[in-house]
């Protein structure tokens, strides 16, 4: 009898405790992020060892679908990326020559940072790629979060799980650790700065750590963040991209 | 010092260099009707990323190098000679407006030591000398100056830009206008002096026209290319008209993937009395965990002209005539970390068995600063890329500095 109380008992508070399901926080995260344009200005601090190299940019973009970036540092100046759904251009003002990256490419640093351009180009939302659970509730540096599991289930995913650490009243997702179909920790992302835009709580400045590479992270930081600012949609072109 | 031996640093001086001066005019008065276009098409439109103002940029690139000459015929048979280049390339870009916008690049190159001797040695004629003393010269070489003009269905720009219309990274026999420098290290284009519209027919597929300025050397020429993308390919199909060769060039190009990724040109050449011949690239990238990148590309020439290269070429080239029936392109990297790596390649003219062998190692050792270390070496070869009858290695050192 004291066993079925307890069955009974640990039933309701689990159920009290997970009240909101898998889905349900996917879609209020997906609700931060929501928005039919964006414009930022964005750092990239690449930490190598003990040097630190720096890329600044530009960014607007449609939905998920659509991306502009243009760098502004020294060395970059000028260089454009173009993202259309999952593909990727390149413009070299030098050269004014415009490159396609090639699929394998994509795995790689992103203007040789911790952050791949699948990273960058990862558009669909993760509800469909992923089958969520939560796995449990955590306190992460004084953030009471949801502990989130995402196992893919579908081939065409950059990362095969995914354990998320979700604040439980903004639905931010400080913590993600990205894992290899071997079980390998690939990548962890922190987020370290949040901001309230409007009506959204926007991660506003993120460290990523690519758990393969020895003494590296990127720092990405974005300001004069905009939302749904009007943007003329015919630049995510290739022909706007070599203006 | 003897400049005995043709180089790698060959500076991107357009051949067309003599007649920029006679082009000026002809800009002017066109860039001027631009500016009258415009002002009559006072069409709002918005283009957010075009920040009217002069933006000002450039790159300095100093090389010190060592060339051994390996004569292998004579018992003394190894000389070495040093010299210098040091080119600083000015980057300029005003947005007048969201709807015109000049562009340029100017670049000067200071020449010592072996490659100064050289180019004293060469018909100057064709180069725009700023400096000449015993120990060094001084060029300049306008790369790019064009203006633009973006109108709601058009984009029309007029001067001396870069046109790259093919795929190929060393072989890309559809870019006529701007060739490919193999010589060089960084594989620069040079610049060619065209009007040229753009309309756009969707985010990926339009129509590129090109005229080329009249001059009494290399005649006018005219281009059109249309391009699309479908699946994950982007391709395109070009059509070209050279007056001074009287010849029509047809051509396909595509870029995409197929587990790795795989791109080519297909180009077929008309002469007047049905004269044809066909010129084909295809070439492949790939990496490996992130640390290993390869590229190779293999084009073929229908026609072979074995003794149409030049017993010697100018230093101041800017492309060789690849006029062999076979060539091939390697390169393989390995990125030690994200400001290290090293790579070795191999442009090689296979029928002559001829070709430029280069190592280097790459150090972004601050942020705007990258240090390369490299070694190039040239077979002799009377009949290959470098027409020459010693072998030719040289250590380089080059420094960039970006601002």
């Amino acid at each position: 009898m004291n066993y079925i109380k307890f069955l009974i008992l640990f039933f309701f508070a689990s159920s009290s405790a997970f009240s909101i399901s898998p889905d349900d926080i996917l879609a209020a995260m997906d609700k931060n992020r929501d928005y039919n344009t964006v414009s930022y200005e964005g750092t990239m601090e690449i930490h190598i060892g003990g040097e630190v190299r720096s890329k600044t940019m530009k960014v607007i973009g449609v939905g998920t679908e659509k991306a502009l970036v243009e760098f502004t540092n020294a060395q970059d100046k000028g260089t454009r990326y173009l993202k259309i759904n999952k593909e990727l251009w390149i413009y070299f003002p030098s050269e004014q020559d415009v490159v396609k990256i090639s699929g394998h490419m994509l795995k790689e640093g992103m203007m040789g940072s911790d952050v791949s351009y699948e990273d960058a180009l990862e558009s669909d939302g993760l509800h469909k790629k992923y089958n969520a659970s939560i796995s449990g509730e955590e306190l992460l540096d004084g953030h009471a979060c949801y502990v989130l599991t995402l196992d893919a289930i579908v081939k065409d995913v950059p990362y095969y799980k995914r354990t998320m650490w979700v604040d439980k009243s903004l639905f931010i997702q400080w913590k993600e650790e990205m894992y290899a179909k071997s079980g390998a920790l690939l990548k962890v992302s922190h987020v370290l700065e949040m901001q309230k835009i409007g009506s959204r709580h926007f991660p506003t400045k993120l460290e990523m750590v690519n758990m393969l590479r020895k003494d590296t992270k990127t720092v990405f930081t974005m300001a004069d963040v905009a939302f749904d600012v009007k943007i003329d949609k015919s630049v995510f072109s290739l022909q706007s991209l070599q203006r | 010092m003897k400049a005995n031996a043709t180089h790698p640093f060959f500076p991107s001086l357009s051949r067309e260099g003599t007649q920029s001066r006679r082009m000026w005019g002809e800009f002017f008065l066109i860039f001027s009707a631009c500016i009258c276009l415009f002002s009559f098409t006072q069409i709002a439109y918005a283009q957010p990323k075009q920040d009217p103002g002069l933006i000002l940029s450039g790159v300095s690139r100093n090389d010190l190098v060592g060339i051994q000459s390996i004569d292998n015929s004579k018992s003394i048979g190894r000389q070495m000679d040093f010299a210098g280049s040091n080119l600083l390339t000015l980057d300029m870009r005003s947005a007048i407006s969201s709807q015109v916008k000049i562009d340029g690049s100017v670049d000067l190159w200071l020449f010592t030591g072996a490659y100064a001797d050289a180019i004293r040695q060469t018909d100057s004629s064709s180069i725009l000398p700023i400096l000449q003393t015993t120990s060094a010269v001084v060029i300049a070489d306008i790369r790019k100056l064009y203006a633009s003009l973006y109108l709601p269905l058009a984009d029309i720009s007029v001067g001396r830009q870069i046109i790259s219309f093919g795929q190929g990274m060393v072989f890309s026999p559809i870019d006529v206008f701007s060739t490919v420098n193999i010589l060089d290290l960084s594989l620069r284009r040079s610049g060619s002096d065209v009007a040229r519209v753009r309309v756009p027919f969707g985010d990926l597929s339009g129509i590129d026209a090109i005229a080329k300025s009249t001059s009494q050397k290399d005649g006018a020429a005219a281009a059109i290319k249309a391009y699309s993308h479908a699946g994950c390919f982007d391709f395109s199909g070009i059509g070209i008209y050279q007056g001074a060769q009287n010849e029509a060039i047809t051509g396909v190009t595509f870029k995409g993937d197929l587990v790795a990724g795989v791109y080519g040109e297909l180009v077929e050449h008309w002469h007047e009395g049905g004269d044809r011949f066909f010129v084909g690239m295809l070439g492949t990238d790939y990496s490996i965990e992130n640390q290993w990148f390869f590229t190779a590309e293999y084009m073929f020439n229908e026609r072979a002209q074995i003794n149409q290269i030049p017993a010697q070429l100018s230093l101041l080239e800017t492309s060789i005539p690849l006029t062999h029936h076979h060539y091939g392109f390697v390169n393989a990297r390995y990125k030690i970390n994200d400001i290290m790596n090293v790579s070795a390649s191999a442009i090689a003219d296979i029928t002559a068995q001829s070709g430029i062998f280069t190592a280097q190692y790459f150090y972004n050792i601050l942020q705007n600063a990258n240090i390369i270390l490299y070694v190039q070496y040239y077979p002799a070869s009377m009949n290959g890329l470098l027409p020459q009858n010693v072998g030719t290695a040289t250590y380089g050192l080059r420094i960039e500095v970006a601002f």
